[in-house]
């Protein structure tokens, strides 16, 4: 085979699999949405800024830390985990162990550990992000300090005790963030009746 | 050997130059022209750079305009349409191979706008669907899916990327406590591109680019993927290493502008990391994790330890050779700054034998010694330049020594003063001698 030859062929290989590989992913995260399990995680979240991709609300969960290791096994540090989850009396996720064996079926994720001592360990949260748009984002924020203002008694800055929540779509130990929801509404609809709220305070 | 296009050019001028003042005869002139054949025209490095520059700029609006998140498309539609820019790049990349393979310039703009849009397709895909990814899947994705591009392009920016990634790649997997060791496996392939470049003509400029580059980044990914098991066994490999690389281009004297430091990478970066490595050897603290080892009993427990073993055993021996084949050659300012890896394993056993004591004299000394020599050698020369890069180490070693005696603020003063007073008087006295010489 020829030099040319050679490279058309390299260069096909490559641009197939720099596609490809973009449209797996795409077809998973559709996949884990369409197929995936409704699942509530509390949270607050709050309003940082990445160079590349823009705003986003950073989601601090409640879950994460000091979780029981399953029984018979053992974490470290950096290790993948799968957290068995459990729904509390109010319909949120928990964490009933940490195991290093995938299960075969059930609701769980699958995580990093980032401590582990004994019997328990911590994990970060795989889907800690919600991007929004670049004007949308810092609104959202300054919506949330305001209602944290007026409503001191009522929401709570601890995710374990926040009325806020993300809707995860769960599937086979992977999870997609499909919706927030701040006051029982979804986060669209909360910004859009703040912003109401906001502009006829000005008016009056 | 591969003689400088530049050199070449030089040549092709000057020959035309003594014909016309009958210093050589047509013949010889013939001769000439044919044993370096005729010059390569002079590719625009300024055209080469805005190609690169330019793709770098418009693939990074892209990805800023992208990242504005345009909510009101669905999410499927964003998320194709973030490949959209890759797919743009793709096709030009096609009509460059089609119609510009030639010009360099497109190639180094096609082949950065690839890996950028790229990266920018993964991310956004991950932005659509509020992924945050773990950064090393990313950049191992990134990297292996822009590997073919430095072929098809044989682009040096491509390279360049490419080490930068998989460096990257390496720093994260230490930091994650995985496997950085696999680097070395991602680094081979890429390497086939020097290769091909070598036999290229015309291509000396982005040659030594890339020399740099590779140079540059596998010194610092050598620190992350060694284990670590075995205390101080970083400093024997990167002594070794700094040891062999300034070695392994000293026996290049064919061009008249070799002095240069830029045709120098590998001496360079050598000469620096064995400089910097012997400062902080004169301290103390540079030899003291090495006292209560337990050196005698270790044993390596894992693949990884025994991949450390093999390193040191690999760059020792690379090592060795070079220095016994100067040896032989006689080349003593050479084997002065390449003995590095002897001087500081002897410090490494009197260490772990003695105590750190030793140790430091010896480093003391061998920066003295170096220090010394190199003046030596610059004066020799006529070398103002290697003069004052044996003052440099001097003056160091005795302001290092200073700091080390925790001398007062007016101590301290003081000995700035002098020693900076001494550069200035030694560089005047060499300058007027060595201008009086070349009268």
């Amino acid at each position: 085979m020829n030099r040319a030859r050679i490279l058309w062929l390299l260069f096909a290989v490559a641009a197939i699999a720099q596609v490809a590989i973009p449209l797996a992913l795409i077809y998973r995260f559709e996949h884990i949405l369409a197929k995936g399990e409704p699942v509530h995680f509390r949270m607050t979240p709050r309003d940082p800024y990445d160079p590349f991709r823009g705003r986003y609300m950073r989601l601090n969960f409640s879950i994460g830390t000091n979780h029981p290791i399953a029984e018979a096994t053992s974490l470290v540090r950096h290790q993948t985990a799968y957290a068995i989850l459990d729904i509390d009396p109010d319909g949120f996720a928990t964490v009933k162990e940490l195991t290093p064996y995938k299960p075969w079926k059930g609701r769980f994720l699958k995580v990093k550990v980032t401590w582990a001592q004994g019997s328990t360990a911590a994990f970060v949260v795989p889907f800690d992000r919600y991007y929004m748009n670049e004007t949308r984002a810092p609104e959202a924020e300054r919506q949330l300090a305001e209602r944290l203002r007026n409503t001191a008694s009522t929401t709570n800055t601890d995710p374990a005790l926040s009325k806020d929540y993300a809707i995860v779509r769960l599937l086979d130990g992977r999870g997609v963030v499909e919706d927030l929801v701040l006051d029982g509404k979804p986060i669209r609809e909360w910004l859009k009746e703040s912003e109401g709220r906001q502009s006829s305070g000005i008016i009056r | 050997m591969k003689t400088d296009q530049k050199n070449i050019r030089w040549l092709h001028t000057e020959i035309s130059e003594w014909l016309r003042e009958g210093v050589i005869t047509e013949g010889t002139a013939t001769s000439l022209r044919m044993r370096y054949g005729p010059p390569v025209p002079e590719r625009r490095l300024g055209f080469i750079i805005f190609g690169i520059l330019g793709s770098l700029l418009i693939t990074s609006g892209i990805i800023l305009l992208f990242a504005y998140n345009w909510e009101t498309l669905g999410r499927p539609i964003r998320a194709v349409l973030a490949l959209s820019p890759l797919l743009i790049v793709q096709a030009l990349g096609a009509w460059v191979l089609l119609r510009r393979q030639d010009s360099h310039a497109w190639r180094e703009g096609v082949a950065t706008g690839t890996m950028l849009t790229l990266a920018a397709a993964i991310g956004l895909i991950g932005q659509t669907y509020h992924v945050e990814g773990d950064l090393g899947g990313f950049l191992l994705t990134w990297g292996l899916l822009s590997l073919p591009l430095l072929f098809v392009y044989q682009s040096g920016m491509a390279f360049t990327l490419y080490q930068l990634i998989i460096v990257s790649w390496a720093a994260n997997e230490r930091i994650d406590g995985q496997y950085p060791q696999v680097y070395w496996l991602l680094l081979a392939p890429s390497l086939y591109l020097i290769w091909e470049l070598y036999h290229l003509k015309n291509r000396e400029r982005t040659l030594r680019a890339l020399r740099w580059c590779l140079v540059v980044t596998l010194s610092v990914a050598l620190g992350f993927t060694l284990e670590y098991s075995l205390p101080g066994l970083w400093l024997i490999l990167y002594s070794g290493w700094f040891s062999f690389l300034f070695m392994l281009q000293t026996s290049d004297t064919a061009t008249p502008d070799d002095t240069r430091t830029q045709k120098h990478p590998f001496r360079t970066i050598g000469g620096l990391g064995i400089a910097a490595l012997a400062m902080v050897l004169t301290f103390s603290f540079g030899w003291k994790e090495l006292i209560h080892v337990q050196h005698w009993t270790w044993q390596p427990d894992s693949w990884k330890d025994w991949l450390d073993i093999l390193m040191g055993m690999l760059i020792l021996g690379a090592a060795g050779v070079l220095w016994s084949q100067h040896l032989r050659e006689r080349r003593w300012a050479v084997l002065l700054w390449g003995s590095a890896f002897l001087v500081f394993t002897a410090g490494y056993m009197v260490t772990v034998m003695t105590g750190t004591l030793g140790a430091v004299l010896l480093a003391n000394a061998y920066l003295f010694v170096l220090a010394l020599a190199t003046m030596r050698n610059g004066l020799n020369h006529a070398e103002l330049g290697t003069v004052n890069k044996g003052l440099i180490l001097l003056s160091a070693l005795i302001l290092m020594r200073f700091f080390d005696n925790n001398m007062g603020l007016m101590g301290r003063g003081i000995a700035f003063i002098l020693v900076g007073a001494g550069f200035l008087t030694v560089n005047l006295i060499l300058s007027r001698r060595f201008k009086k010489e070349a009268l």
